[in-house]
């Protein structure tokens, strides 16, 4: 008798279950905050938000492992390609794509092909996308057969995984047929390969996917979800007290992560690591910023202490310009003393006299009205005040902002950025010679290092062209110490992103670290 | 009536015109650059200039200025910077959000401020006056956003009663109208009691009232007949002014209630550097603009004849 109502109860829990699920629509409902679509066609991506939709819809080569931004070679995880061979002078990069994995909306399957064609179309600079400059390493991409793709860089390169092959920034791949059928519409109703298709754009609104049946990894559990276009923080916020929305990201700022804590209790708060890279640029040829003792007493008069004090969980340590969990970077334990900068404003005054300023100076700096970047720099405004060094600032709305320090107005320039989290990334990004604003392949280094200053460029050309990884990882530290020496740029800190999840929302994984997407494949709803 | 009509025409043309290559110039005067704004930070110099050249603002200023009015001749906008949608489009998607709020906060502004400001008028010095005075006072300080933020903490979070987010798909849902329309509704009926308070006493001292009273015409007759009837002239063009500045500029209310909105809309425009989506959306707005001055003008001519006599 006891066994019978044992088992009654077990069929008659199975069959809730099974009915529930096949009654009840999962929809998972996750604030954006852009005002609208800048485009979802990965290689035209212009905000994270749109990031976002796109990590929904899509499929890379290979990722890191789930959760983290990991580029070590040794811990690469398949994707679309199931295995890969890389050729010892890291030059030429063999995939071998899983065979018969669809593309959404009847498009086939994914071939290699396709691969070549996701590239090669932003490789064109006509596209006018952004992330084409990732693909500059690459010299040929051959088709060797339908599952098979060879890309051949034109040098040696052990990094070049993180910088074109990994998710995020046009890394993906698309369907080359859809993409030709739909042309500009492909950027409001795109088709891939990943675990939610796209099923329907309402501007200003949202974007809503559903799950695809026949994802390679299994179907999502989460039927559908609606990715919500709300740019004000007060309205996100009190909707997802309310339980309007499951996932947000968050103000960073300490009183709201308390005021979530308080609200809704039983949320999780979600920060990722290093989100934002937070530094100072010294434009070099700008006196006395020349001078590098001048450099170092602002280095020795800013007390980031203070950061992690004002910031919470919303502070990382940026010791020197490579966040410590990038792959290559310099770590805190092997910075020798005079180079970590601790807090000294004594020694930044015995500086600033050996420059000949024993009373300090006055510079003008321009920097934008954004959090961020507005925050940060009076904090720094205030401390160098203390030393005698008078920071007149001039705030600029972001847009402004951005267009003068690309014409080289900047004096003191703060950046707030987020950034592929290898070593040579963050070095050739803000210091290397070729990056200097004014130079035709500039990108953002305002400091002019490489140009003036100090150089670090062969060392990190040796370290992406090394195949052993122990000197590799020598030359790395070799080029972080010199930046440390030479003062170019005075790191602040890291600045992870914020984001707020309902306590019965299960992501699957662990999110570590990336860039702020989360990516929802195995997100489901568990009963609390 | 008909010289007058086309006069005001005439005008109406000649200042979208103005306003329209006002907005032009001004906005390419601005400093900031729409394609850094559009790819973010982290182009390069080269992928900056290549986009610059593909979207056509590498183009010597007239040339751009010529091919705005050709477009504007041919009733099109273009499409936007940012995205490639049409602005037309995104417009019309906009517009009937606000169109919506304006007309429901108008409403809601006139049935508390008229009568609230005539019975203040009324028993101007007594205590409902004061009431009223130092109640629309204390509520025309209240900041847009703010009130807006209380309603959605009380009729949203907590009673439930109203959607918290959005406008709804119809611009003239109620639900995701209420909160909003009542708002700023709110806020105008607080100006408008003032005004109208005002209005009507300047006109109960005229001497043609006292002409009236002293014929002996009955209370009703000269408050409704004389009084109310000249009161609304200045009460008119405050209402015009307050639906102008409404269908420009409820940002906040936009933004605190997650609703569409030309508003938001261009301010984010304006942020990311949208030539092309501010100047349509100016195009529209001030069309718009210039046809609620010319109806307002129409409507003077009617409640008042002497304006057509000028």
């Amino acid at each position: 008798m006891k066994l019978w109502g044992k088992r009654l109860l077990l069929a008659a829990a199975t069959a809730m279950v099974l009915t529930g699920a096949s009654v009840a629509q999962e929809t998972m409902n996750i604030r954006l905050g852009a005002r609208d679509i800048g485009s979802i066609d990965p290689a035209l991506t212009k905000t994270g938000d749109d990031e976002t939709v796109v990590l929904q819809v899509f499929n890379s080569l290979v990722t890191p492992p789930r959760g983290t931004m990991d580029m070590n070679l040794e811990n690469l995880q398949p994707q679309l390609a199931e295995r890969w061979e890389i050729s010892e002078d890291k030059t030429e990069w063999t995939f071998y794509l899983r065979p018969g994995v669809k593309w959404h909306k009847g498009y086939g399957e994914v071939s290699a092909e396709d691969v070549k064609f996701s590239y090669e179309r932003q490789m064109d600079p006509a596209l006018g996308g952004v992330h084409g400059a990732s693909f500059k390493d690459i010299e040929s991409i051959e088709v060797i057969d339908p599952l098979t793709v060879r890309f051949t860089l034109k040098s040696p390169n052990a990094f070049f995984h993180a910088s074109a092959l990994t998710p995020g920034f046009g890394r993906f791949i698309v369907p080359k047929k859809a993409v030709e059928e739909l042309g500009d519409q492909f950027g409001f109703a795109p088709v891939g390969s990943g675990p939610f298709e796209f099923v329907e754009y309402r501007p200003q609104d949202r974007v809503i996917l559903k799950a695809f049946d026949d994802y390679f990894l299994g179907r999502p559990p989460m039927d559908e979800l609606h990715l919500r276009y709300i740019p004000d923080n007060n309205a996100a916020t009190i909707a997802f007290i309310a339980g309007e929305l499951d996932s947000s990201g968050g103000e960073r700022t300490p009183q709201w992560v308390e005021q979530i804590q308080q609200a809704a209790p039983d949320a999780n708060i979600i920060t990722m690591e290093p989100g934002s890279l937070q530094f100072l640029h010294f434009n070099m040829t700008v006196p006395p910023l020349d001078d590098v003792r001048v450099r170092q007493a602002i280095a020795y008069a800013i007390d980031r202490d203070v950061w992690e004090e004002v910031f919470g969980i919303l502070h990382g340590d940026l010791t020197a310009i490579v966040p410590e969990s990038f792959y290559g970077a310099l770590q805190t334990a092997d910075i020798p003393e005079e180079l970590r900068y601790d807090y000294n404003p004594d020694r930044a005054r015995e500086l600033l006299a050996e420059a000949g300023f024993p009373d300090g100076f006055s510079i003008d700096a321009i920097i934008s009205e954004r959090d961020d970047y507005l925050t940060n720099m009076l904090m720094v405004q205030d401390m160098l005040r203390q030393v005698g060094i008078n920071v007149n600032l001039q705030v600029q709305d972001h847009a402004t902002y951005h267009a003068n320090i690309r014409e080289d107005k900047g004096t003191i320039v703060e950046l707030s950025t987020a950034i592929a989290p290898t070593a040579p990334a963050v070095i050739n990004e803000f210091l290397s010679e070729a990056a200097a604003v004014g130079k035709p392949s500039a990108l953002r280094n305002f400091s002019h290092y490489g140009e003036i200053g100090g150089n670090v460029d062969d060392l990190v050309l040796q370290a992406v062209g090394e195949t052993d990884t122990a000197k590799q990882m020598e030359l790395l530290k070799e080029a972080q110490l010199q930046i440390l020496r030479d003062v170019p740029v005075f790191p602040l800190q890291t600045a992870p992103l914020v984001s707020v999840m309902q306590g019965d929302i299960d992501l699957g994984y662990e999110p570590i670290s990336g860039f702020g997407q989360h990516e929802f494949a195995t997100a489901r709803r568990v009963s609390e | 009536m008909l010289r007058f009509v086309l006069k005001r025409t005439a005008d109406a043309i000649l200042t979208a015109f103005l306003v329209f290559s006002f907005v032009f110039f001004a906005m390419r005067l601005l400093p900031g650059d729409p394609v850094i704004a559009m790819l973010g930070d982290r182009a390069s110099a080269e992928t900056i200039a290549n986009v610059r050249a593909s979207l056509g603002l590498d183009k010597p200023l007239p040339v751009q200025y010529g091919e705005f009015l050709w477009g504007l001749l041919n009733f099109d906008l273009g499409t936007s910077l940012i995205n490639r949608a049409s602005v037309t489009e995104t417009m019309m998607r906009n517009l009937p959000y606000t169109i919506a709020l304006t007309i429901a906060s108008t409403i809601v502004g006139i049935v508390i401020g008229v009568p609230l400001g005539v019975l203040s008028a009324m028993r101007a010095g007594r205590a409902t006056d004061h009431a009223t005075r130092l109640g629309s006072l204390f509520g025309s300080a209240l900041p847009d956003f703010y009130l807006g933020v209380l309603f959605l903490l009380l009729f949203g979070l907590t009673l439930r009663w109203f959607p918290l987010l959005g406008g709804g798909d119809n611009a003239f849902d109620l639900r995701y109208l209420a909160m909003p329309a009542f708002t700023l509704g709110l806020l105008k009926g607080f100006g408008m009691i003032r005004l109208t308070r005002t209005a009507v006493l300047d006109v109960a001292g005229r001497d043609y009232v006292r002409t009236a009273e002293a014929l002996g015409m009955s209370r009703q007759n000269v408050v409704w007949r004389h009084i109310f009837r000249n009161a609304l002239i200045p009460v008119t063009t405050h209402l015009s002014l307050s639906v102008i500045a409404t269908l420009g500029g409820t940002i906040a209310i936009e933004l605190v209630f997650n609703r569409p909105g030309v508003g938001q809309l261009l301010v984010g425009a304006v942020t990311s550097r949208d030539y092309t989506l501010i100047q349509g959306g100016i195009v529209i707005l001030s069309v718009l603009v210039v046809t609620i001055n010319f109806l307002t003008d129409l409507l003077y001519a009617v409640i008042d004849p002497r304006v057509r006599a000028a």
